[in-house]
Formats: C-alpha cells, structure tokens, sequence
C-alpha cells in the first residue's frame, strides 16, 4: 500500500476545531493543491459522514473486543518466553529451514502398532530407555545416596531416618528430637522421575529434571519447602501449619491441604495448576488465588502472573505415565520428550518446530517407539547419533 | 494516558502499550475494514489478527507512524482477500463490495483517522444526542424526530442544545458554524 498521508489528520482535525495554526494552514494548502487532495479534504469534512461516522464506532464493542485480544495476546507470550529462551541456547544448531512444510498440520498419533520402517542412522545403535524410577539424595550430613527404586533391601539411613517402602515410595521420617532444622535434597536427574512421602505425610511426585529441599523436621508455623522442575503435590492437611513451596525469583505457592501441580523449567512460563482444595501463588508479578481447574500462569517478566482455565488431565498426565499433548508445537513436544529419555534434540529444519501435534504416548514406550510415532506423520525425518536426536 | 502520536517512539517493554494502541487504532481500523467489504460481521477478526500480528513482528517497528501503516494495510490485506475468497464462492451472485484500489484505502485511512480525533473529541455528546443532529441534518423537524427516535419533543430540544453547546465548543471550525444556528431554530 502507498504511504499513508501521515500527519494529515492532525491538520485536517485542527482545521475542524479552528484550533489550526499559521504553519499548519501552510502545510495543510501545499497538501491540498495535490492531484485529489482537494476532493478528499472536502469529503472528509462532510458533516454529515463525520456524524455517520462516529455513529459507527458507537456500533463497535471495543471492550469486549480487547478482551478477547489480551487473552490472546497472553497465550502468543506463553508461547513466546518458551521460544526466546531455546533461541539463545541452540542458536548455532538451527540453520535455516531448506523444505517446505505444510502448515498447520495436527495429526491424531495413537499408540496402535502400523509399523513403518524408521529411518535411524545406522550408528544409531545406541538403547535410548525412557525415564527409570530414580533419584539421588542429598543428606545434611552432605553425603550423597543413590536412590532407585530397583534397590533391594531396607534402606534405613543415619541420622535422618530414612526408610524405604513399597512400590518405590520412599518414606521419610523425621528426626523429632528437635534439633536445629537440617535440610534434604531430592534430585531426580535428566530421564528419572521419583516420588517422596515427606516427614508430614505430604506426598510429592517428582518428574525428570526437578529436585525437592526440605527440612528433616517441619519446626515453626509452617512447612516450607524449596523445589525446581516440575512436581505434584499432594499436601497432608494441617489448618495450622500452612506448606510453602518456594521457588527461584520470590515465586511461592502457598496451600493448607490440597492437590496441585508445580512446573518451573528454565526457559518456559512457570504455571501452578490446581486439582483440588485452593492454594495462593505469589511472586514479584502480585498474587493470585486459585479454584480447581485454574493454572497460574508466570511469565517470569516479573510483571504478569495471570490465570486461565486449563484441561487438568492433560497437565498431569505424566503422573499416570502418559505423555499428552493437544495441538502442541512440536519443539515443546521434543523438549519434553529429551527430558524424559534424557537425550538431546537439535532441529536441522528450522521451521518445523511450529508445526503443530497432538500426541498421546505412553512414558514407557521405547524411546525408538515413540519416535517412529512422531515419524508416521511423514512430516519429519528423526535420526539418532549417541544422546542425540536430530529432527528435520 | 499519554496520547501516541505518529512521531513517538513505541517502548515494547511497557506494559501498557499494546492496549494503548488498541485503544488509539482499534475503531478507525473497524470501520476501514467496514468501507473495504460492506459487511461488519466480520471484521472484528480481520482487525484482531493485525494486532496480533503486529505483536509478533513488533520488534520492526519503532514509531507509532510505522505501526499505523503496518495495521491498516494488515487490515486491507485480510479484507481483500476475505473479497477473493467470497468471489470465488459465490459466483457472482452475491453483491460484493467493490474491491478498492490502493489510493482509495489509503484516502479511507486519512478518513478514519481524521474520523478518529473528532469521535474522541465529541465523546460527551451522547450517541442519540448526534443522532438527532444528523437527522436535522436531513431535514426532519423536532416532531418527527421525537417520533423516531421515541422521545419528546422537548427532549429533542434539550438534546439540540446540549449538542450545540459542545460542537461550537469542540469543532469551532467554520464550516461548522453556519451550520450550528441550524440546531437553534
């Protein structure tokens, strides 16, 4: 489009008002002497279509409309603040896009076996295991305790007795001689998860990648605790002993005896989702209550903490052993995917990060399983050099 | 709110500015989209794609004139091809807008803007009280005007002069004061 008569209106406005100056009335005249200008100023200046016009604008719902738009706005930031941080990590990794990819394609992959070959590289010999029940232990003693579940035997340890139970729960139980508060950390690595009973009955499921500080003994008026990545909790009700879960940048959770999920990876938004019972978030961005239902949303700007209604399910489902994506980027979805099987991803066609899947896959399919799913599309090509998975 | 004029810098990083903008661009982008294709039923997603567009490529624009020019040929843009689209489907049967040439959006956008400020400025007269001045406008007496718009005869009258109290005041323009006595009578 031609260039817009810019600075124009302002003219043609003051000349409306009688509020135009000397050298706004010779700027207007050297405008107006213009092939068409002349017809187009007189146009402008009917009376009649000024009033039809602004008769128009009161037709148009310019509150409801923003609404719509900053929620809108909300979600291509959600998306965004995951997309800058990956930029600045894997610039080097991500040479420009050489195929040309259908937009916007969502394909429904099922876990049904159609098998097609997948196109692995031949070194790609390398047994890529999903996540294993695991996780290492951090002692005040600062001694270090790995734990996996496949352990047998009773493993009861010093000083803050430590016992494990069945089905790969580990129990704690607190040291109640009230001594000075020690704490213990839980780490579940790159491609383990763990689940925790904590010395108050709180269960905690840790997902890949997140660790779990808390102290031997829940001394004072509330239990607080300190976490990263992603974790469930299930807190054991106590009307008088608020649990805090703090994490990075002043971001806390705050509930009496409820069910909620808590997911803060670096590079993407931190959200709280609740499933039961009412917990308060707060952070540097304000605070905020939720309901069931709702996710707190941080887009870790420090300046917005905002809550949107989301599919619960969907947002645990790696609790039930499930991955489960809907109409999700495919760079979101191989982010994940890496962090279970602990495995790298590099894209070589840039573009494809966009495309849009929805995906539904057990967690404890073969890694080369749930590739080969991914691959059914016919949309990527992956294939596989030791830790790392290209896609492109 | 400060007002954003064409020459001001855009600072992406204030919270406030994506709304100021909407509030700055958001009607006269609605009822450019509406002289483009005749039909307003639409129009609202032509015009919110282009904020949401704009949001995405933001990092491009750096003054107020730029993101204008940017929205009201994102908005022509959509409307031209909703045309072409529409044409396609219906085949000539339906009545469709006629598709208008690059001066003709551009003069449109000069319009609106103008169209725009003077909106702003007449926002303490009431939509019924310009509804009446455009009626008188065409020649309908105050009883006729009462008749339509379902009030009384003095209500009209009290409107008149409220309205012109505040265009005398707001748009003291000469072409407007011939007009104004009109009101009086």
């Amino acid at each position: 489009m031609r260039k817009l008569h810019d600075g124009i209106e302002v003219l043609i406005y003051h000349f409306l008002t009688g509020n135009l100056t000397p050298e706004e009335r010779m700027k207007l005249d050297e405008w107006l002497v213009l092939p068409g200008h002349a017809d187009l100023f007189r146009r402008i200046c009917d009376k009649e279509r000024l009033l039809q016009g602004t008769l128009r604008y009161d037709s148009y719902d310019k509150e409801d409309a923003w609404r719509r738009l900053e929620r809108q706005l909300r979600e291509a930031r959600v998306t965004e603040v995951g997309n800058v941080g990956r930029r600045r990590i894997g610039k080097r990794w991500w040479w420009a896009a050489s195929l040309v990819v259908p937009l916007c394609v969502a394909a429904w992959l099922l876990t049904n076996r159609e098998e097609k070959p997948l196109a692995l590289a031949e070194n790609g010999r390398t047994e890529i295991v999903p996540a294993m029940s695991g996780a290492r232990m951090l002692l005040p003693s600062g001694e270090v305790v790995d734990l996996t579940n496949e352990g047998e035997g009773d493993l009861i340890f010093q000083d803050g007795k430590l016992v494990q139970e069945a089905d790969g729960v580990m129990a704690y139980v607190g040291d109640t001689l009230g001594q000075e508060v020690r704490y213990n950390e839980v780490q579940t690595p790159r491609g383990c998860e763990y689940q925790i009973k904590l010395p108050d009955g709180t269960m905690v499921w840790l997902n890949a990648a997140s660790s779990l500080r808390f102290p031997s003994v829940f001394a004072g008026d509330c239990r607080r605790v300190y976490a990263t990545g992603e974790l469930y909790f299930e807190v054991a009700r106590d009307e008088d002993k608020p649990f805090i879960v703090e994490l990075e940048d002043g971001y806390s959770v705050r509930v009496l005896g409820t069910e909620f999920n808590l997911r803060s990876y670096e590079r993407e938004p931190r959200t709280t989702t609740l499933l039961e019972g009412q917990v308060r978030v707060g952070g540097p961005a304000g605070q905020v209550v939720l309901k069931p239902g709702q996710q707190a949303v941080d887009l870790k700007d420090g300046k917005e903490l905002f809550v949107r209604e989301v599919d619960v399910n969907s947002v645990v489902a790696w609790r039930r052993g499930v991955f489960l994506f809907e109409n999700a980027r495919l760079e979101d979805i191989m982010e994940e995917i890496g962090r279970w099987y602990d495995v790298e991803v590099f894209f070589e066609n840039s573009a494809i990060r966009d495309e849009r899947f929805s995906v539904e896959m057990r967690r404890h399919d073969s890694f080369a399983e749930v590739l080969k799913l991914i691959e059914r599309t016919g949309m990527v090509k992956i294939s596989i050099n030791q830790n790392n998975v290209f896609v492109k | 709110m400060e007002k954003l004029t064409d020459g001001h810098i855009v600072d992406w990083n204030d919270n406030t500015v994506m709304k100021r903008l909407f509030e700055r661009f958001y009607l006269p982008l609605r009822s450019f989209a509406f002289r483009h294709v005749g039909d307003d039923s639409i129009t609202e997603d032509f015009v919110q794609t282009a904020f949401l567009n704009l949001w995405e490529r933001r990092e491009n624009f750096r003054l107020v004139s730029a993101v204008k020019g940017f929205l009201y040929l994102n908005v022509r843009n959509a409307c031209l091809n909703y045309l072409k689209r529409k044409r396609v489907e219906a085949r000539h049967e339906q009545e469709l807008a006629r598709e208008m040439s690059e001066q003709e959006s551009v003069d449109a956008a000069l319009e609106e803007e103008v169209t725009a400020l003077v909106y702003e400025a007449l926002k303490e007269l009431s939509e019924q009280a310009r509804r009446i001045v455009l009626q008188t406008m065409e020649g309908a007496s105050n009883a006729e005007i009462a008749e339509r718009l379902e009030i009384s005869v003095n209500t009209v009258k009290t409107l008149k002069l409220r309205a012109y109290r505040i265009l005398r005041e707001r748009l003291k323009g000469v072409q407007w004061l011939l007009f104004l006595h009109l009101l009086l009578d």
